[in-house]
């Protein structure tokens, strides 16, 4: 009967205990909730005041720390690419600048140290008719040359295919490769691209990506659009002083006048994408 | 029946109590959750992991204990049919080169007991077979060589080694200390790995100069060997320009203050002074950094106190002192490269010095390039960096042949090197001859 009661009491303090711990998780929620629609509430008036709307649909994302990543450039993939690409029957040439050109009767490849790469020529295939089959062809040799992503993604433009991936997770922003059909049976190859997984140092410092410090030095950079649209934090490909390939935080701003980027850390316009 | 009611009204406060107490901790658990800042922890830190994973962080990524060498090779070299090849005093093609030798590296420096050895053994071991070589400009912890190749290296780590030789015939590793001492260890590379790094690395035909001339056996002689490098000048560097902003910013950021600490001028606004209760940051806008904390306390730490000690705590010093390098590197807009070139413990204290690369050859001043103080506790106590900006000149110098500079050298000059020197108002490169500390 007593051991009865004691259960009774229990169950009273842990509920009132629950009840007091879900509370304050609800209060924190909603707090939190308060705040971003108050900071997006502002962003849009700020952001008014420099000529710039924000769009109905646009919900500013949360903020992000990122690592600073690092890439080892791979030669040895470079060439694999190439010799995909032109045959095993290739010449190397390497330039004092790091920059590597492969050459044989079928064309041409060069790849630069900051992960840049060109090149035109002859494919085993006949031209492409349409739009549809150009993304077709585009596929299967970008998957026989060695050209793999995660979360890849195709894009299309006339006879011009894009292919983009995620690193890390992430949108890397930059990091894209094109394949350009021309008439006479040759092919165009152009963008920047890496290969292998990239890193960090246990010391690697993280970079703190704030979406409405980066919006706000957008907005006060007077840029050529109206309308923000959305933005995604992801990185983009770089080298350093030393010549080393860095993947840097970066948020991407999409408007109606196209894709700006923003360096998370220094807070600065460092491109427009198209 | 009414104790089958008392009973099933019992089971029901057993549930609600088992229930009501995975609820609390459910409770307890989201509400610490809520309170941590789990993005700022650390990216080693499993919980940050999971919360990546989770929530769209970056992931897939590696974390490595020290993810980039603080030195760069100043020659590299690998028999490849049965022909020596090697690379020099190029930062593209030393890159290209360590990337296809690494494995062989990895493998040769994995744990072994280093003795002394004689330059006979040396000699004989090179002509014993296929043999791999790596030098640096300076003298480098061999743990720490091992760690940036991807290998270990506990017994004598701490030992400076300034050139390493692999002889695959005899199976031996050599190494040659600050001090010209010789030491050599079994060390065994697998075939295939040797294969592989044969078929990728490429380079100019050379040989060892073995017992032909005074220099050490080990030395490089490249057949053909032209090195034909351009005159320097060197450009003014202005820290304070307005385009240099985000550059200062972030060098302030990389020895721990902010673009809103404190600083005061001097010599008529060509220094400014960041101070704060730890730390003072002096900064000339021609490019002379001058760190100094109070040693108990800094504005940068390399690990925590207690964290980490050994070869790990030299490896995070390196790491924090490259970061650094780099900051300053860029805020510059130098066009160099920073390489380790030396380490000394003394007591509490160890201290690294920098020199400067201009396209992998060193660029030597009156004084070095940098030099970073740590105490055993992690904290930098002092810092000093001689930023300097150089242009090349279309006229360009050839640097005497290595063959005929070995053949002119004393029995005192047993080592040779290449590099930049100040030379009425332009840097000029020259070989140089090496005496050993010893």
């Amino acid at each position: 009967m007593q051991w009865a009661k004691v259960k009774n009491v229990l169950i009273v303090i842990l509920l009132a205990v629950n009840l007091f711990l879900l509370g304050n998780l609800s209060v924190k929620l909603w707090q939190d909730r308060e705040r971003a629609e108050e900071l997006e509430t502002s962003l849009r008036t700020l952001a008014g005041g420099y000529g710039l709307a924000l769009d109905e649909a646009f919900r500013l994302p949360e903020n992000r720390v990122l690592p600073a990543l690092s890439i080892d450039r791979s030669r040895a993939d470079e060439e694999a690419v190439a010799a995909a690409i032109l045959g095993q029957e290739m010449e190397r040439t390497e330039q004092e600048d790091g920059t590597v050109v492969f050459e044989s009767e079928r064309g041409a490849v060069e790849w630069r140290a900051d992960g840049s790469v060109s090149g035109r020529f002859a494919i085993d295939a006949d031209p492409p008719q349409d739009e549809a089959d150009a993304a077709r062809l585009a596929r299967s040799l970008f998957a026989k040359w060695g050209f793999a992503a995660e979360d890849e993604t195709l894009a299309g433009d006339g006879m011009t295919v894009t292919l983009t991936g995620t690193v890390a997770g992430l949108p890397v922003f930059n990091r894209a490769v094109s394949l350009r059909f021309e008439e006479n049976g040759e092919a165009v190859l152009s963008g920047l691209w890496s290969f292998g997984t990239p890193y960090t140092t246990v010391r690697g410092g993280d970079v703190s990506c704030s979406a409405a410090d980066a919006l706000l030095e957008f907005a006060a950079g007077q840029p050529e659009a109206d309308v923000i649209l959305s933005m995604t934090a992801g990185y983009r490909m770089q080298t350093d002083s030393s010549r080393r390939l860095q993947l840097t935080p970066t948020w991407k701003i999409e408007t109606n006048s196209g894709g700006y980027l923003v360096d998370c850390d220094k807070k600065t316009v460092v491109d427009q994408e198209n | 029946m009414k104790g089958a009611q008392h009973s099933a009204k019992n089971t029901a406060k057993n549930i609600s109590l088992i229930a009501l107490a995975l609820l609390l901790c459910l409770l307890c658990a989201a509400n610490w959750l809520v309170g941590l800042n789990i993005e700022q922890m650390p990216a080693d830190n499993l919980l940050r992991r999971a919360y990546d994973h989770l929530f769209g962080g970056a992931v897939g990524y590696e974390l490595r204990s020290s993810g980039v060498a603080a030195a760069d090779p100043a020659q590299l070299a690998l028999t490849v049919d049965g022909r020596l090849y090697g690379v020099q005093y190029s930062l593209t093609e030393i890159d290209a080169g360590l990337a296809a030798v690494r494995p062989v590296w990895a493998q040769a420096l994995s744990d072994g007991t280093l003795g002394e050895s004689t330059e006979e053994e040396l000699v004989a071991a090179l002509r014993a077979g296929d043999c791999a070589l790596l030098r640096y400009h300076g003298a480098i912890p061999l743990s720490a060589i091992a760690g940036w190749m991807g290998g270990s290296w506990q017994d004598g780590g701490e030992l400076t080694v300034e050139t390493l030789v692999y002889a695959a015939g005899a199976e031996r590793l050599f190494v040659r200390a600050s001090d010209g001492t010789l030491y050599s260890a079994a060390a065994q590379v697998e075939q295939s790995a040797l294969d592989s790094a044969q078929q990728a690395f490429r380079g100019l035909p050379c040989a060892f100069s073995g017992d032909a001339y005074a220099v050490y056996p080990e030395n490089l002689l490249f057949d053909t060997e032209t090195l034909t490098l351009p005159l320097l000048d060197e450009v003014g560097v202005d820290l304070f320009a307005p385009q240099s902003g985000a550059g200062l910013e972030g060098l302030l950021t990389a020895f721990g203050f902010s673009a809103y600490t404190e600083f005061y001028s001097e010599q008529n606004g060509q220094v400014r002074v960041f101070v704060d209760n730890a730390s003072t940051l002096r900064v000339s806008a021609s490019g002379l950094l001058q760190y100094a904390s109070t040693g108990e306390d800094s504005t940068v730490y390399a690990y925590e106190q207690g964290e980490v000690s050994g070869q790990s705590a030299l490896d995070a010093q390196l790491d924090c002192a490259r970061l650094i390098l780099d900051a300053a590197l860029r805020a510059g807009e130098c066009d160099t490269h920073a390489s380790l070139y030396a380490v000394q413990q003394s007591g509490r204290q160890t201290t690294l010095a920098f020199m400067q690369l201009y396209g992998g050859v060193p660029v030597l001043g009156e004084s070095d390039f940098a030099t970073f103080r740590f105490t055993d506790d992690g904290a930098l106590a002092s810092a000093t960096i001689h930023l300097q900006r150089f242009a090349a000149q279309e006229t360009r110098r050839t640097v005497l042949p290595a063959r005929q500079a070995a053949a002119g050298a004393s029995a005192e000059e047993r080592g040779m090197m290449v590099a930049y020197r100040a030379q009425e108002e332009l840097y000029a490169p020259a070989r140089f001859y090496l005496k050993n500390e010893g």
